[in-house]
């Protein structure tokens, strides 16, 4: 197993964000979070990093609690928001800061750039431009990339679609799916946009006011299943 | 035809918008300095501002009483006028450096219509009012009113006044001219204050008398009035071209203050090939050069080197080394002898005081005088009456003094200087004796003890060395943690060991100390003795106070924005105000408990002492701070998400 959560709860005062009796996520497996504004998704995420501490119950990655080792954070790599940038370090710097970090040198044997490069662009790889100049767009694209960059076993994304341009969408969805066939990376993604979840996750788990209300294996029905979920009344 | 009409005269008269833009303006000063989730800081900022206008303000008022007690006749007015001169020469140089055009405050208005003359209009009149121009009033005018006024009048005083407040607000015209021209590069900033300091050590070697010329210039002001035209028409004149420039280029883009954009561009790959700890290292190293705020915090910790350095050779030129120590004839105690019988036979009216110095109380190679408030006595006249040397070692003369007089008098080596007064500029006591009959004032060296006034020196030394060699420490370290606010949840979810994360902060710190430093070594030169003081201040940097900022950036609550300016609380809490209290406040701890000891002048040995302590407990204090760290990481990154 390689994420387990055990009577999770996390509250902020009297309001809780979050409250999962139990959810495990096996190796291999690329599992989809979706839910509206404030369900707890990102909450969900920042406790599998270890960025804000349970109220109680246990997170654990490959059977150790998160927050008591820091074994986790070799075979995890993640991007949740801009605070995970370094916004006055140019791409391709942030990059190497990534990549030493767990010792990867990124731009030997053209194999990160085979990875990304067209989804990055060559104009961004090489750019001198600095992070924080970058557009919306760019910067996410930067992130998801430096998030993959270390062949994690691990990968957490929090909603890697939105600003990105369609042509950048379809790329990060083959790019996904191919991490998806990948029997040794485990995906965690969070999305507002229904299809695109369903097209790159194996099970989409619906969050709604902080508790898993559905969990599917996504087949031909589940897309729709997802869309009568969250379909508003008619008027 | 018509249309062009319609071009060259655009229907745009809306005369109330600029009272709607002065209010803006106070609305957005108002509502950013009175936030409510910052009050203590707010207060703390609003105390550290009343302090530092006081300050101003009575060394405005106590000047001239200053210069009247170095005992010399000054003229007053003379040493303001030539210390003006650098006064504006260093104003012009911190604006270049400091004084933003203040653009964003138009950026909301420039597509409405609104004129541009009028926006420029704001920005420049909104620039008039920066702290550069009002603090220096809060010592030029209790000069022109304590000062100037008594010797030249109200309407002389009124118009030197005037005259420092045009050029102040020339100075600040002239930057907002050159910044927009887009004339400044960080080495013009270097080249102009080298200019300065050679200016100011031809100055000290007397080629190139600088304060002289101000002293003429200002001299003149005094004498004809009207000058103040000069000053007026150059503002205007630099106001017509600064308001033309911005009128040309009233864009979004021209706006940006250049200062924000990229800046350097060093890759420290030597600092990286160190290893995971050098690359935090060198990622560190990146963000002090590549933003503004702590590229302006490293330029103002380095360009306060000089002004405390100057500082410091001030009051070291104050103390005696230990050689020079003698016992200083007023610091004694007086042993009054009476004298026999008066002789009946001699004037009435006169009575013989006759003054003796033990062998062994004058420092060899003087001459020593002595000097009091009679015409018999020099009228304080340092060097009047000289004592004569006895084959015995004494010193002995005889004064006739008229009978029933109160005589105050004093011993010197022949000038107020060479009396070794206090630092502080206040005198030693007088000795008085009320003379009814022929008298022998005795002095003997058996009860001397050590000057006070090395209370004051050692107190000035420590704090001026613990911002010698601490200025960034205190500057940077004061926000520790904060400085990685936009990004430190990225280095939490990665494979950063906390404590190397924690060490390369320190490194930092500590390389901070060793080359300021290394810069204030040519101190050592004015007096040897400097160097090992200092460098024990440095030893106490490193060991205690960087421990001290360590932990306290545990508690660190707001994310530092980059780009804020130098003298922005943003970011800072309480706690980050309240922790330079003590990080200055220890080391005269220190001192005060080995004072009451008796054993002030050990304090340097006992700082130096802790701060080795403190180093020799590095792995220690560190395996504690991480500690620390895990414990509070979470309760940092919630209150940065809350930010």
């Amino acid at each position: 197993m390689m994420i387990e959560m055990d009577s999770l709860v996390k509250s902020y005062g009297d309001l809780t964000a979050l409250e999962i009796q139990h959810l495990e996520i096996p190796s291999g497996e690329s599992f989809g979070l979706v839910g509206n504004n404030g369900a707890g998704k990102t909450t969900l995420f920042s406790l599998v990093l270890d960025l804000i501490a349970p109220t109680a119950g246990s997170i654990r990655s490959r059977g150790s609690e998160v927050f008591r080792s820091e074994h986790w954070k070799a075979y995890t790599g993640a991007y949740l928001d801009e605070k995970f940038l370094i916004e006055f370090l140019t791409p391709s710097e942030y990059f190497d800061f990534v990549g030493g970090l767990y010792r990867v040198d990124w731009n030997r044997e053209n194999e990160f750039s085979d990875r990304f490069g067209v989804f990055l662009g060559d104009e961004l790889l090489e750019s001198t431009k600095l992070i924080r100049e970058l557009s919306k767009g760019n910067q996410k694209k930067v992130g998801i990339a430096a998030a993959l960059l270390a062949h994690p076993a691990v990968v957490v994304l929090d909603e890697p679609f939105p600003h990105l341009d369609p042509t950048s969408v379809m790329r990060l969805k083959r790019i996904l799916s191919a991490l998806r066939a990948d029997p040794g990376v485990t995906m965690l993604i969070s999305s507002h946009d229904l299809t695109h979840v369903t097209e790159v996750c194996d099970r989409v788990a619906i969050l709604d006011k902080g508790h898993i209300v559905r969990d599917l294996r996504t087949d031909e029905t589940t897309l729709r299943e997802l869309q009568e979920y969250f379909a508003v009344e008619p008027d | 035809m018509t249309r062009q009409v319609a071009v060259t005269a655009p229907p745009i008269t809306v005369p109330r918008i600029p009272i709607s833009l002065i209010r803006h303006q106070w609305l957005s000063s108002f509502r950013s300095v009175v936030r409510p989730q910052n009050v203590a800081g707010t207060v703390i900022l609003s105390i550290l501002l009343v302090i530092l206008a006081l300050n101003l303000l009575s060394l405005g008022l106590l000047l001239e009483r200053l210069l009247a007690e170095r005992g010399q006749e000054i003229d007053a007015v003379a040493v303001v006028n030539g210390f003006l001169g650098y006064y504006f020469v260093l104003d012009l140089l911190l604006r270049l450096w400091f004084q933003r055009v203040p653009g964003q405050i138009v950026r909301p208005y420039l597509f409405l219509p609104v004129r541009r003359s009028t926006l420029v209009r704001l920005l420049l009149t909104k620039s008039f009012l920066t702290l550069f121009n009002i603090l220096p009033l809060l010592l030029f005018v209790p000069i022109a009113l304590r000062v100037v006024a008594p010797r030249y009048g109200i309407q002389p005083a009124a118009a030197w006044t005037l005259f420092l407040l045009l050029l102040l607000l020339c100075n600040g015209m002239a930057t907002l001219y050159v910044k927009k021209r887009e004339l400044t590069t960080p080495w013009m900033g270097a080249l102009v204050l080298a200019v300065v300091m050679v200016i100011a050590a031809l100055d000290y070697l007397q080629l190139l008398p600088l304060r002289l010329g101000s002293a003429y210039l200002f001299g003149q002001v005094l004498a004809e009035p009207w000058l103040v035209v000069i000053p007026l028409l150059l503002l205007v004149v630099l106001y017509r071209a600064t308001s033309g420039l911005l009128t040309g280029h009233l864009t979004v883009e021209s706006l940006q203050d250049p200062g924000a954009a990229s800046g350097g561009r060093f890759s420290f790959r030597r600092v990286e090939e160190l290893g995971p700890a050098g690359r935090l290292i060198a990622l560190e190293l990146k963000m002090l050069l590549r933003n503004r705020r702590p590229r302006s915090v490293i330029i103002f910790g380095a360009s306060m080197i000089p002004f405390l350095m100057a500082f410091e050779a001030y009051w070291l030129a104050s103390v005696p080394d230990r050689s020079d120590i003698y016992p200083a004839p007023d610091s004694l105690v007086l042993q009054q002898a009476r004298a026999g019988e008066s002789d009946p036979a001699s004037a009435p009216q006169l009575k013989r005081v006759r003054f003796v110095l033990q062998p062994r109380t004058v420092p060899e190679d003087t001459w020593v005088y002595v000097t009091g408030n009679l015409p018999r006595l020099g009228m304080w006249n340092p060097a009047a009456i000289p004592l004569l040397p006895q084959r015995d070692g004494s010193w002995r003369r005889t004064v006739m003094v008229p009978a029933d007089t109160l005589i105050e008098f004093r011993f010197t080596l022949g000038s107020w200087d060479a009396q070794r007064l206090p630092a502080d500029g206040s005198r030693p006591a007088n000795s008085t004796l009320h003379v009814e009959r022929d008298t022998t004032v005795t002095m003997s060296a058996e009860r001397w003890r050590s000057p006070e006034i090395f209370v004051l020196v050692h107190v000035n030394m420590i704090y001026i060395g613990i911002l010698l060699s601490g200025m960034f420490l205190l500057s940077y370290g004061q926000l520790l943690i904060g400085w990685e606010g936009g990004y430190l949840e990225g280095l939490l979810a990665r494979k950063v060991s906390l404590p190397r994360y924690l060490g390369s902060k320190y490194a930092i710190l500590v390389g901070s100390i060793v080359c300021s430093f290394v810069l204030t070594l040519p101190l050592g030169l004015l007096k040897p003795w400097f160097i090992p003081i200092n460098g024990a201040l440095a030893l106490y940097n490193m060991g205690v106070n960087t421990i001290i900022l360590l932990m306290v950036a545990q508690f660190s609550k707001k994310p530092v924005d980059l780009n804020a300016s130098l003298f922005s609380m943003q970011g800072k809490g309480s706690v980050q105000v309240l922790v330079l209290a003590p990080v200055m406040l220890g080391p005269l701890l220190v001192y005060g408990c080995c004072a009451l000891l008796g054993v002030a002048a050990w304090t340097f040995w006992f700082l130096g002492g802790l701060g080795v302590l403190g180093l020799a407990l590095y792995p220690l204090l560190m395996r504690h701070i991480v500690r620390l760290l895990i414990h509070r990481k979470h309760m940092i990154v919630a209150a940065y998400r809350l930010a």
